[in-house]
């Protein structure tokens, strides 16, 4: 799986466009689903163009910057030496393959994640009912399967469709409706976000 | 949090206090960890070659009628050797242990055969599931969702090879379904019928789920250990020879270079 033939030299420029706009289709070519030959991104392109918002994406699943950087990072040794089979849409793959790493971690309780009702002080600017805004949605995700937590952050943070997210999750787009309305009553619900909520009706 | 729009909204500023990487930091990153796969690939093939000795070991004393030393199997992915058949492990997943089945996504792009592993324990009663013997339990191989593989499990104190008898195999996909050279090897599947079957053409994810069965229904034996392995280069497809309730691995059928001598799997 691991052949060096499949491997793309590193020292490869990075072309300006990469930096601006994705998707970016500057190298290589690949066949679509129906044997079309479609250009490529390069994986270097690919890395640099989407590896911020992957890693948000990240973040708000394992809600630790660590884990976040690793999730990405094990993604893309995962998708590299594919990258120049890869098909259609490089960014679902890679999604797909993250989110399935992050559902296998989340499994096998690799990384001994608990929910916490606070975060620590990131020294962030912003005011104080904001703050507690922000602690208490991560401690409710936290809170919620990952299954849940996944389509929550797919929808709603990615703003991928139903369709979309169904994709990526591997799952039918009524599947991910009815994980979202859960999730969203689920939400609503969570002690954390009604703590912070009152709070802040109170200090107003 | 009163609607959508605050979740939006909140979950961006959640995400905006993710420090920021450099695109080169990514690339050497991932440099590194593919290094890493290939080192602990590497490391798990040592144990696989004490394994293949083990499997050696059981076929030199009916030669040369001496002592063999058996070697426990090794942890994890170790079970399954580094080659096989003249093929190369390219991927392989076991259960954790108490893992009563797994699910995970194998991206491979060569031509493949598959060999499914299990092992259990000798008496039902361990397990705690009275009345049920090894014969019955199954490990089922599911491939995008389609059940490709039943094999029996072997006992737990098994040494050699795993089962290799009915492989698949999978060839590149040139679109066709092209019948096979030669029909001796019955036991091989083209790799049209399988892109045809699983919706799957190479260098896609394949979606792979091992579990245990009695009967159809999924069961949980504890100390059970099984797992799937991909293997690609695999020139002959030896056949599991199954008599008296023994297995016997075929002498190759071809001549083109293959597994070596035979050996009774049942020590």
């Amino acid at each position: 799986m691991y052949r060096d033939a499949g491997v793309r030299p590193m020292a490869a420029v990075i072309p300006l466009d990469a930096l601006l706009e994705w998707p970016v289709r500057s190298r290589g070519t690949a066949a679509d689903s129906e044997g079309r030959r479609v250009e490529q991104p390069s994986f270097e392109d690919f890395v640099v163009a989407r590896s911020r918002q992957l890693q948000r994406t990240a973040y708000l699943l394992t809600r630790d910057h660590q884990l976040a950087q690793d999730l990405v990072q094990t993604t893309y040794a995962k998708v590299w030496p594919a990258w120049t089979r890869i098909r259609d849409d490089p960014e679902a793959y890679v999604r797909r393959v993250m989110l399935n790493t992050y559902t296998s971690w989340w499994r096998r309780k690799w990384r001994g994640e608990t929910p916490t009702e606070e975060l620590p002080d990131d020294g962030q600017a912003g005011g104080q009912g904001q703050i507690e805004d922000r602690a208490g949605l991560m401690a409710a995700l936290g809170r919620l399967p990952a299954r849940q937590r996944a389509v929550v952050v797919l929808r709603y943070f990615d703003d991928l469709s139903e369709a979309e997210t169904a994709r990526v999750l591997n799952c039918s787009p009524g599947n991910v409706k009815s994980q979202a309305s859960r999730a969203l009553a689920k939400l609503r619900v969570d002690p954390a976000l009604l703590d912070s909520g009152r709070e802040r009706g109170t200090s107003a | 949090m009163t609607d959508t729009n605050d979740l939006r909204r909140m979950l961006d500023e959640i995400a905006d206090e993710t420090p920021e990487l450099p695109a080169q930091e990514w690339i050497a990153g991932t440099r590194h960890k593919v290094r890493v796969r290939r080192r602990v690939r590497w490391t798990g093939g040592g144990a696989a070659a004490a394994l293949v000795l083990a499997a050696a070991a059981s076929v030199v004393p009916q030669v040369l009628d001496g002592a063999s030393e058996p070697v426990p199997p090794a942890e994890g992915d170790g079970v399954f050797p580094e080659r096989l058949y003249g093929g190369e492990l390219i991927a392989a997943r076991t259960n954790q242990t108490g893992e009563a089945a797994f699910g995970w996504e194998a991206t491979l792009d060569e031509p493949t055969s598959i060999v499914l592993f299990c092992q259990a324990p000798e008496d039902a009663q361990s397990w705690g599931l009275h009345g049920l013997s090894r014969a019955e339990l199954r490990v089922v191989l599911e491939i995008n969702g389609e059940q490709a593989k039943v094999e029996p499990c072997a006992h737990l104190h098994w040494y050699g090879y795993p089962p290799v008898g009915e492989q698949m195999v999978l060839r590149p996909f040139d679109g066709k379904t092209s019948a096979p050279r030669s029909r001796a090897r019955s036991n091989v599947g083209y790799a049209g019928d399988w892109a045809k079957r699983y919706g799957w053409r190479p260098g896609e994810p394949l979606s792979v789920s091992v579990r245990l069965e009695r009967k159809g229904e999924s069961v949980e034996v504890p100390e059970a250990e099984f797992g799937v392995a991909f293997y690609d280069g695999v020139r002959l497809a030896p056949k599991l020879e199954r008599s008296g309730g023994s297995g016997t691995i075929s002498e190759p059928e071809t001549g083109d270079g293959g597994p070596g001598p035979g050996f009774d799997p049942r020590p």
